[in-house]
């Protein structure tokens, strides 16, 4: 089905975005204009998401032309899920963020530098082409530089340059491999390109440029030994920025792993997604290892943003529709429990002043709500029943048992004992122990909301995650039989 | 609110579950009831109240019941009341839905629950350290348990295809003869023995003494760590009855009833020694289990019944003590009973002769039987002995706890004096304990009544029909000559207790359970620390060497496996000019690694630039010569501009860090050539026509233009030129923005 539906989550952020900038100085057009946008973008996605749940998949053929010679926007169920999650984190970051930026930043371009960040992401969710998604991730990076930078604290700048040099890196090794497969394949098109490497008289020959795409997206997604620059920027940044970062930043190089090595590289799961095991076994106990050895809030929770990211890649390792409906669950899960955490730490910052454990003590005594909102995130982080966090963790062992992958799924579970570990280690120093600093401040109700209205999606998730279990099983289905898919885009000719 | 909700649910279940499914369950029918919850993941809501969950159920609410009565007044006037009744509600809640649930998932929900509010009920007096620590140390033994009972149930689903008691309970045997059952034996036992408390995970339960007294006498008594005794009685049927459950069950109940028994001998601070006689308890269950013949089921379930009155009766008076006389260390307390104790003494000397074994107590019928088991038919020739040596020393060291709990604590003359003068306690903290003291006494005296609540948990947990019968008296017979025996060693270990227990007060923390504990925390603490300054606390170019590295070498792992398919050796040839300029190329980028200026690093890099346009320029490109001469003239530009701005050491070459110039030199080289490889790749004879044939074919006639290049840039994939204008767009704003607050920023 054509819809231009598919393209108005990449221009409504494009277009607010340059409003925003235009109308910078206006802090009540900033707030209010960027919460608005947000909103209506979000009831955008949630309107596609059932336009493709209703009538099947959604394309859109930029500029008329038919593929695979032109673009095209394509939404399946899997980025149509994407989206209402990237909406969601949109909005209740932005919640959290008119209320604690400073209004030198709000006033210096951070709104319209928030919107341009959603393109991207959003671009890369709907786009059906793999150069295109290299243009949206250029709009992501730089986009989401700016918003590293802005402010230029002396850890700002330096954590901007990190995150900026790494990913620039990343883009060099994106087009070679892009060339390298246009090569080879002929053919630009995510959709054409399925059917050309499964046609092909030997696709062993396409397992070079996957390779390379693997350490592309393995940057962005920050898996093992590319993840560095993660811990060295996101603790830099402004709490809203890292938030939203956490939330989404990585997960869109996860999503391009999920699209790419399910509708394009299945021809050699031997290597290849055996390959992605490794890497994600590696990745989630590196990860969660390095987030015990913090003592700092925002550094925990940004190492850990690694060791999940593992978790997902080892769902999409598995290459069956179990592994990959556990890793889309797990993926809407994550999404929404650590942009949460890290409001929570918002929060508390707001309270205490600080982020390092050393510096606040004993707030469960004075502030009950966020004690709650951190224990009900922290636990559904470390995948403890009922909340969401559980079942995205029992679906993926169940998967990975299934399989007979014990190994990865050995280090998935004790993973995520570690993973609790570091969340007791927040709660111990932040929450117990003697009250301290001494002059704890109040934290307004209304800042409560964002963070309140994401844990409260996780236990939704957990109780009656029925809903979003079939739907993650009906994406990953669409996903690994690709038919569907491939029909919209070439179907049409 | 919480304690009235509390209050009324324990009282309520605990008629739901005696008047509404007691008649069925008595006459040995399962009351199952079931909706779905996530049927996609084979996870429903499903009850399972069989003899086992009836039993388990009614100690939970009926204790629980007691517990909350005693708490209202233990914690009256305590700060946080109010947020420790609902954490003990959330506890009693969880506790009764993981005994009465019929899905392993939903069971396991519950678990982890039981878990969390033990957690946070160890932490109640959070601003004590220790009570941190307890906490932190119950959590992190548990839920590594926990994650093993959860891997035991996936592959319980894997190997049956269901989650549901009652489709496992029906076909027992298909889990014995299934390839997994050693692991989910394996890790089921592991979840149950770090709930259990059996050794060496019973590290956590001494700390969780930490938690006010009602707690302790509920989860660390009667409930919580009863869980894993349970769960053991649950899967008997399923995974009993062979010699790798025999060995890995019975033998850590019998060394964990030893150990347990023994240390409490050793213990000053009256908590801990009773959580370390409930240690001993618990292997005593766990072992009769691990026995698993019938007799050892019918013990199993007496005792069970028998420890959660009197446990439970022992912490309720230790804390009445506590409150009475503001301590509980033993080596302050005595005589209590004529110093103004007596109904206190009384109740105690009811609820310890139970414990000892003595008639006319449930303690003496259990102990009975306990000896039966031990003797008794089923046990293999040395497992018999090892039992009946483990459950003889067991009762001989639990009889002298006893007589230290009743005589030294509340009858034996002594001198010392308590910090306060002792009183009773009111009525709300004298009552329970004196009901749970009547009930080991109505259940010894009216062994009958006892034998009607276990009949059917004992039927359910032998998964047969079973013939048993409960008397007080059972005649001049080997067990009670045993239990006479039993009894003096008892009293021969009293006596001798400062000799019996010195070994255990010299023995070196460091080789103690305890002591690896912390060890073990420690050096993950440490060691994570170690490995963030290894791998992360690093400069920017390490990380990028990491990068390349890693890209590279895998780039080349998979270039070397698949070497045969890769179409080699199908280049058009090159003219010599060209050879001449890829040389240049290449020393050019030889000299950016190796000069130590960064103004001749970058000098000779636009020396790869330039030639690099006049490649284009031979290749008949003049649109890409002119991009490229643009691009590395304002790139070398910039570069020299911003080099005056930059201090002197910046310039100087600094290297990866990760070794020598030559190291380094080999890097580059690996990186270099996997991106040659590529290049070669990419200019092959394509598997498939290109799209770009249709590009030109088709730029004048259907997009009205004769440049194909601008064609293609502005209509055939406008998307990209759009988003990519967004970049620089982007870009530019962003430059003005950091640029403009930077200034602003420095000003204020």
């Amino acid at each position: 089905m054509s819809s231009p539906l598919v393209f108005l989550p990449v221009l409504l952020p494009l277009l607010g975005g340059i409003v925003l900038w235009l109308a910078r100085r206006s802090l009540g057009v900033g707030r209010w204009g960027s919460l608005a946008l947000a909103a209506v973008t979000l009831g955008v996605e949630v309107a596609l998401l059932g336009l493709v749940r209703a009538r099947g998949v959604q394309v859109m053929f930029a500029g008329g032309w038919v593929p695979p010679f032109g673009i095209t926007l394509v939404v399946d169920l899997t980025s149509a899920i994407m989206l209402v999650v990237s909406g969601i984190v949109g909005l209740c970051v932005l919640g959290h963020a008119v209320q604690t930026l400073d209004p030198d930043r709000e006033r210096h371009g951070f709104y319209a530098l928030y919107q341009f960040l959603f393109m991207g992401i959003n671009g890369a969710f709907v786009t059906g082409d793999i150069f295109n998604l290299f243009v949206f991730f250029e709009v992501m990076l730089i986009a989401s530089y700016a918003l590293v930078s802005l402010g230029s604290e002396p850890g700002q700048l330096r954590g901007g340059v990190h995150y900026l040099v790494t990913n620039l890196v990343s883009s060099t090794l994106f087009v070679a491999a892009v060339g390298t497969l246009y090569g080879l394949a002929g053919t630009l098109n995510l959709a054409d390109l399925a059917v050309k490497v499964a046609r092909a008289p030997d696709p062993a020959v396409f397992t070079i440029p996957a390779a390379v795409f693997i350490v592309v997206f393995g940057v962005k997604s920050a898996l093992f030994p590319l993840y560095f620059w993660l811990p060295a920027s996101y603790p830099a940044a402004p709490l809203p920025v890292t938030a939203v970062f956490a939330g989404m930043l990585t997960k869109v190089g996860v999503y391009a792993v999920l699209r790419v090595f399910s509708l394009v590289f299945t021809h050699d799961p031997g290597y290849l997604h055996a390959a992605l095991l490794v890497v994600a076994g590696f990745t989630m106990l590196l990860g969660v290892l390095g987030a015990v050895g913090y003592d700092n809030w925002k550094r925990i929770l940004s190492v850990h943003i690694v060791s999940q990211v593992g978790y997902m890649i080892m769902g999409i390792g598995f290459l069956s529709v179990a592994g990959l409906a556990a890793a889309i669950f797990f993926i809407v899960h994550q999404i929404l429990v650590k942009t949460a955490l890290f409001l929570i730490a918002g929060l508390a910052e707001r309270a205490t002043g600080a982020y390092d454990l050393g510096e606040m003590g004993g707030l469960a005594g004075r502030y009950p709500v966020m004690a709650s909102l951190f224990m009900v995130a922290g636990l559904s982080l470390a995948g403890v029943p009922p909340l969401s966090g559980f079942f995205g963790k029992f679906l993926l062992i169940r998967a990975g048992l299934a399989q007979g992958e014990v190994a990865v799924v050995a280090v998935a579970i004790v993973v995520s004992f570690f993973t609790l570990y570091s969340m007791m280690k927040i709660w111990r120093y932040a929450f117990w122990g003697e009250e301290k600093p001494a002059g704890l401040r109040p934290v307004p109700a209304a800042l409560y909301l964002p963070a309140a209205a994401l844990v409260a999606f996780s236990v939704v998730l957990g109780l009656g995650g029925e809903a979003l279990l079939v739907l993650s099983q009906q994406a990953a289905a669409q996903l690994l039989d690709g038919t569907a898919y491939v029909m919209a885009v070439l179907g049409a000719r | 609110m919480a304690f009235a909700l509390g209050m009324g649910l324990s009282i309520l279940a605990f008629l739901a579950l005696l008047a509404g499914a007691g008649p069925q369950v008595l006459a040995g029918r399962v009351v199952a009831w079931s909706v779905p919850w996530m049927p996609s993941a084979g996870v429903n809501l499903s009850l399972y109240i069989d003899g086992l969950a009836w039993f388990f159920g009614l100690l939970v609410s009926g204790i629980g019941a007691l517990v909350f009565t005693y708490a209202s007044a233990y914690m009256h006037g305590a700060e946080r009341v109010n947020r420790f009744f609902w954490y003990l509600l959330l506890f009693m809640v969880s506790m009764l839905g993981l005994v009465l649930s019929g899905n392993l998932i939903l069971l396991f929900v519950f678990w982890e629950l039981t878990t969390v509010s033990s957690y946070l009920l160890i932490g109640f007096n959070y601003e004590r350290p220790e009570a941190r620590a307890g906490a932190q140390r119950s959590l992190v033994v548990t839920v590594v348990g926990g994650l093993g009972l959860l891997a035991a149930f996936v592959l319980v689903l894997l190997a049956t295809g269901s989650l549901e008691v009652a489709d496992l309970l029906a076909d027992p045997a298909a889990l014995r003869g299934h390839p997994s059952y050693g692991a989910i034996l394996a890790l089921l036992a592991f979840g149950a023995f770090t709930k259990s408390a059996q050794f060496p995970f019973h590290v956590w339960l001494p700390g969780a003494m930490e938690a006010p007294t009602p707690v302790s006498a509920y989860l660390h008594s009667a409930t919580m760590v009863k869980a894993g005794v349970f769960l053991l009685a649950r899967f008997l049927p399923l995974l009993g009855g062979t010699l790798p459950w025999l060995l890995v069950v019975g033998l850590t109940g019998v060394a964990t009833m030893l150990a347990g028994a023994y240390l409490a001998l050793s213990q000053r601070n009256l908590k801990a020694f009773l959580a370390y006689t409930t240690i001993g308890q618990l292997g005593v269950l766990t072992g009769l289990l691990g026995l698993g013949t019938l007799p050892a089921v019918v013990a199993a379930m007496a005792q069970t019944l028998n420890h959660a009155l009197y446990k439970g009766a022992l912490f309720m008076i230790a804390g009445n003590v506590e409150h009475g006389t503001g301590t509980r260390d033993l080596g302050r307390l005595g005589g209590l009973a004529r110093r103004g104790m007596p109904r206190t003494a009384a109740t105690a000397l009811v609820v310890a002769l139970s414990m000892a074994g003595l008639p006319p107590l449930l303690g003496f019928v259990s102990k009975e039987l306990i000896l039966e088991a031990a003797f008794g038919p089923g046990a293999h020739g040395w497992a018999s002995a090892v039992f009946v040596l483990g459950l003889g020393l067991n009762g001989a060291l639990n009889l002298a706890a006893a007589v230290v709990l009743a005589w030294d604590l509340f009858f034996r003359r002594s001198r010392v004096t308590p910090p306060h003068q002792p009183h009773e306690p009111g009525r709300a903290m004298a009552a329970p304990p004196a009901v749970l003291a009547a009930g080991v006494l109505g259940f010894g005296l009216a062994p009958a009544l006892a034998e009607r609540v276990l009949q059917p948990a004992v039927a359910a947990v032998a998964a047969r029909p079973a013939g048993f019968h409960l008397e007080l008296w059972h005649g001049f017979t080997a067990e009670l000559a045993v239990g006479l025996l039993v009894i003096a060693s008892g009293l021969v270990a009293y006596r001798y207790l400062a000799l019996l227990v010195a070994p255990a007060r010299v023995w070196p923390p460091a080789l103690q359970p305890i002591g690896w504990y912390e060890a073990l925390v420690g050096a993950v603490e440490r060691g994570t620390r170690r490995l963030n300054d290894l791998v992360q606390h690093r400069p920017l170019r390490h990380h990028l060497t990491v990068v390349l590295l890693a890209a590279a070498g895998f780039l080349w792992v998979t270039l070397f496996l698949h070497w045969r398919v890769l179409p080699w050796g199908q280049w058009s040839p090159v003219g010599p000019e060209f050879v001449v300029v890829a040389a240049v190329v290449v020393a050019g980028a030889l000299a950016t690694t190796l000069l130590r200026t960064g103004l001749g690093a970058i000098l000779s890099l636009g020396v790869v630039g330039y030639m690099v346009s006049l490649m284009y320029v031979i290749l008949q490109a003049p649109d890409l010569a002119l991009t490229q001469l643009l691009i590395e003239t304002l790139t070398v530009v910039l570069f020299v501009a911003v080099f005056a701005f930059l201090p002197r050491a910046a310039l100087r070459w600094a290297g990866s860090g990760y070794g020598s110039r030559g190291a380094d030199l080999a890097a580059a080289g690996l990186v270099g050539a996997g991106a040659a490889a590529l290049a070669l790749l990419a200019v092959t004879e394509p598997v498939f026509p290109r799209i770009s044939d249709y590009f030109v074919a088709n730029s004048l006639e259907l997009a009205g233009g004769k440049n194909v290049v601008n064609v293609i840039l502005v209509d055939f994939r406008g998307l990209d030129t759009m988003g990519e204008i967004t970049v620089l767009a982007i870009a530019a704003a962003g430059v003005f923005a950091l640029l403009r607050l930077g200034k602003r920023g420095s000003q204020g």
